[in-house]
């Protein structure tokens, strides 16, 4: 396999707009036992107690000023009205560094903080 | 899968439950192909970073660019075994008043992973053993 090194990638047609690929991906399964299913520039997921989360990366942002989105999904969901108590989650983040990030999953029902079957992190930025 | 896992509880709060640690496949099979820079790196990026949150600046703060490039740059420090990418990674993503304060008891443990219960109830009342 073969690495491409470059310091920017735009759009060759339409107004050669600047294009921001993802620096950190991250799914797991935060039921029973963590497992990592699959991750890019991710060193450790932490457990950090029920539906608490640290996603720590292996490289460092250079800035604070990133992008992340989080979401959760259960097990058996093929559409709104599938979700029940144990499935139907919400996902949140909190106050992230450059090398971090904490991500609560709360049950949809009663606000509390559940484990999840399903965790997604996403994270954008410059560098 | 990683044969270890770190369990470790927060020293100002012993009464939360104990956290477990689960490192990443692809950064172990990195750490040992040599691929890491000495952990200094990133305490040095730490140390900065918690300097702007301690002084309010965090929503603007970035790196000293010569700082963070080390993070690929800086000399690689050579193959590690598993155990001791589990040593380097208690180091890198573990708050250090966890491991480099001594306390009257072991606040941090590396464990086979097998060894972490799966049940969430049994673990919210585990301690650490001496």
């Amino acid at each position: 396999m073969s690495t491409l090194k470059v310091n920017n990638i735009e759009e060759a047609t339409s107004g050669g707009g600047k294009i921001f690929l993802s620096r950190v991906w991250c799914n797991w399964k935060g039921t029973g036992t963590l497992t990592i299913r699959g991750d890019g520039n991710v060193s450790t997921v932490t457990d950090m107690g029920e539906g608490r989360y640290t996603v720590n990366y292996s490289n460092s942002f250079s800035s604070s000023s990133t992008y992340t989105a989080v979401s959760t999904a259960g097990a058996n969901i093929t559409d709104y009205a599938s979700q029940d108590d144990t499935d139907d989650h919400n996902s949140f983040q909190g106050n992230k560094t450059t090398s971090n990030v904490p991500v609560f999953s709360v049950d949809h029902d009663d606000g509390t903080q559940d484990d999840a079957f399903n965790m997604d992190l996403i994270c954008v930025g410059d560098e | 899968m990683s044969t270890y896992r770190v369990v470790y509880e927060e020293p100002d709060h012993p009464e939360q439950p104990a956290m477990v640690l689960v490192p990443s496949d692809n950064w172990l099979a990195d750490a040992m192909a040599g691929k890491l820079p000495p952990i200094s790196v990133y305490w040095e990026l730490q140390d900065d970073e918690q300097k702007a949150i301690d002084e309010g600046r965090h929503s603007t703060f970035k790196h000293d660019p010569s700082k963070w490039e080390k993070q690929f740059t800086a000399p690689r420090i050579g193959k590690l075994t598993e155990e001791e990418a589990m040593e380097y990674l208690v180091m890198k993503d573990i708050p250090r008043r966890v491991w480099a304060v001594e306390y009257n008891r072991p606040m941090f443990k590396i464990v086979k992973t097998e060894q972490v219960p799966s049940n969430r109830q049994f673990r919210n009342a585990w301690e650490m053993a001496q």
